[in-house]
């Protein structure tokens, strides 16, 4: 007679009081588990390999054969239990044409600051930089408005070098785009990551007036900031971003604005920079991310400091479940993240939008996957004036879509998809190669986020009311 | 899903199904078996509590459970795998006990 075997590749569970989640993996639904479904499961835990005999002699007498046969069907159809093993194979799609939603405008290689971990390849200083000329960029626009022919909204980021170097030519092409998204009948969203230094108080007003979504970056305190975060001749920033920071805070602008920390080694503190960030300086979400850096450089973070930023992380996320409990808001970026993907159910054959909805336009209106590889050698994908050369993208993205074999069982494949392109090409030199320092942080990032979307739900399941979470998503 | 429960937008849809996809329909059988669709009396008692008042003896229903009913639980499969149960003991009040246990053959 068969036996029905587990199947751990296609399943994570999570514990939060007695009660098990389920997350399937291949789809990213999450399930709660009954006490029926749950016992069953944990029977076929503990096998691996289970007959109808063991079955029935397991659970006569304990639930109705009934409970039993509805719970097993329901297994069954997930996959978490098979006859044979049970993969789930997607096709890679097709790219026939290459709607874009968000473009990237490089407006400068030039920045006046010289932090020392910056990956920008073609960092120059802003009297030696290459800017944007104004017709590429009106080029560029005309091309996300081309490109973007079936969308409702677009997107433009202002990027650089440091964007606020070129303010007159950013506050022309906002305009021009403005004009163009009302010709159009489509509306345009702004957004800009800047080191705050040269903001001023007319920009504060510009931004406020046309809805700009802002991210500083910024790395903590004086003592952390000031560590990386430099003039070009050495000097430490914090105390002029701080001064602009508050300013730019308490203008109150409609959009949210964001802080995002580079984390390097020394610089690992998640909660104390969180805490400084978001309860000292006012900032409405502080994200983390690990720096851009390759494996022998001094700054990466090696086993021991990710550990660290990690126990952090989940620190700062009791902190987000015991105010998601209370139906508060909670500014930590990385977990909002998370929760928004938990709750969508988010099944990532890509790790991200790069070259999919996203292109970023080099200051000379080559475009490149995104923002991160413009002034690298790994190519471009077209220019503004002569369009997307979707020969080339569609190459890529078939095959970015083939997940890597590191990836094949990882329960984490469907919300990562293998990583940031851009960390890997900087790590390897090839940006299809996952970064597997990473995976472990990923995984362990994810059961945890898995924990306490449970453990939320349980509490408080109006916490993730679609309204709730589509303004959270606005972010 | 019957007993587990769905927590995400992504579970609520993957248990709804695709949209417009229902069940199969459950049909009525075209031909007319078993014994709730003949009048045919068994198992039961008469009304002093005996056997001996039945319109049929009760041995008639070994007979009425193979043939019209296929209760193989009880008796034999006359239906699918023993169709020659009861060739040449048709008399259930005569031959009954001439039919035989039956054994599967593995």
């Amino acid at each position: 007679m068969g036996t029905l075997q587990v199947q751990r590749h296609n399943y994570r569970t999570a514990g939060p009081q007695g009660r098990r989640v389920l997350l399937h993996v291949p789809t990213t639904s999450v399930f709660e588990l009954d006490r029926v479904s749950r016992d069953l499961l944990t029977f076929f835990e503990q096998r691996e390999a289970v007959s109808a005999d063991e079955l029935r002699s397991r659970f006569d007498g304990g639930f109705a054969p009934g409970e039993v046969c509805d719970a097993l069907d329901d297994l069954l159809a997930l996959g978490v239990v098979a006859p044979g093993r049970k993969i789930y194979d997607r096709a890679p799609l097709q790219v026939k044409n290459a709607p874009i939603n968000t473009l990237v405008l490089t407006l400068t290689t030039g920045c006046n600051l010289g932090c020392s971990y910056c990956y920008r390849e073609d960092l120059e200083t802003p009297k030696a930089a290459r800017v944007m000329e104004r017709e590429t960029a009106l080029a560029a626009i005309d091309l996300l408005f081309r490109q973007a022919a079936g969308q409702q909204r677009v997107g433009i980021v202002f990027f650089g070098g440091e964007p606020l170097t070129r303010f007159a030519a950013l506050r022309e092409w906002t305009a021009y785009a403005e004009r163009k998204a009302s010709e159009a009948g489509k509306q345009v969203d702004f957004s800009l990551t800047t080191n705050a230094t040269l903001l001023t108080g007319e920009m504060i007003d510009f931004f406020g007036a046309h809805r700009f979504g802002i991210a500083v970056s910024i790395d903590g305190a004086e003592m952390e900031h000031d560590r990386r975060r430099i003039t070009i001749g050495g000097k430490g920033t914090y105390k002029l971003v701080a001064a602009n920071v508050k300013r730019l805070l308490d203008a109150r602008l409609p959009r949210p604005v964001a802080a995002r920390v580079t984390l390097t080694r020394g610089c690992t503190d998640v909660t104390q920079t969180y805490r400084h960030l978001h309860d000292e300086l006012g900032f409405t979400e502080v994200g983390f991310a690990p720096v851009t850096a390759g494996s022998d450089s001094p700054m990466v973070l090696d086993a021991a400091q990710m550990r660290l930023v990690l126990d952090g992380m989940k620190a700062l996320g009791r902190d987000y479940v015991l105010e998601a409990k209370r139906s508060r808001p909670h500014g930590f970026s990385n977990m909002n993240h998370m929760m928004l993907d938990l709750w969508r159910g988010t099944r990532k054959m890509l790790p991200c939008g790069a070259g999919l909805g996203l292109l970023a336009a080099g200051t000379d209106g080559t475009l490149s996957l995104c923002h991160r590889f413009t002034g690298t050698d790994f190519g471009a994908f077209g220019d503004v004036s002569n369009g997307v050369d979707l020969e080339k993208l569609g190459q890529f993205i078939g095959s970015a879509q083939a997940a890597h074999a590191a990836c094949g069982e990882c329960p984490a494949r469907g919300v990562c998809a293998g990583g940031c392109y851009h960390e890997a090409y900087v790590r390897s030199g090839d940006p299809l190669v996952p970064t597997l320092a990473h995976c472990d942080f990923v995984r362990e990032w994810l059961q945890f986020g898995l924990d306490c979307f449970g453990e939320i739900s349980a509490a408080n399941p109006d916490f993730f009311n679609s309204r709730n979470m589509e303004q959270r998503s606005q972010r | 899903m019957k007993r587990l429960i769905p927590l995400n937008e992504k579970a609520r849809s993957l248990a709804a199904g695709p949209e417009g996809q229902t069940d199969g329909e459950a049909r009525l059988m075209g031909n007319i078996v078993g014994c709730t669709t003949v009048f045919d009396p068994g198992w039961e008692v008469d009304a002093n509590g005996g056997l001996s008042g039945l319109c049929q003896p009760m041995e008639s229903d070994l007979y009425g459970c193979t043939d019209p009913c296929w209760w193989p639980a009880q008796v034999g499969d006359s239906m699918n795998v023993d169709p020659e149960w009861t060739d040449g003991k048709n008399s259930a009040l005569r031959d009954w006990r001439q039919l035989q246990t039956l054994f599967p053959e593995d």
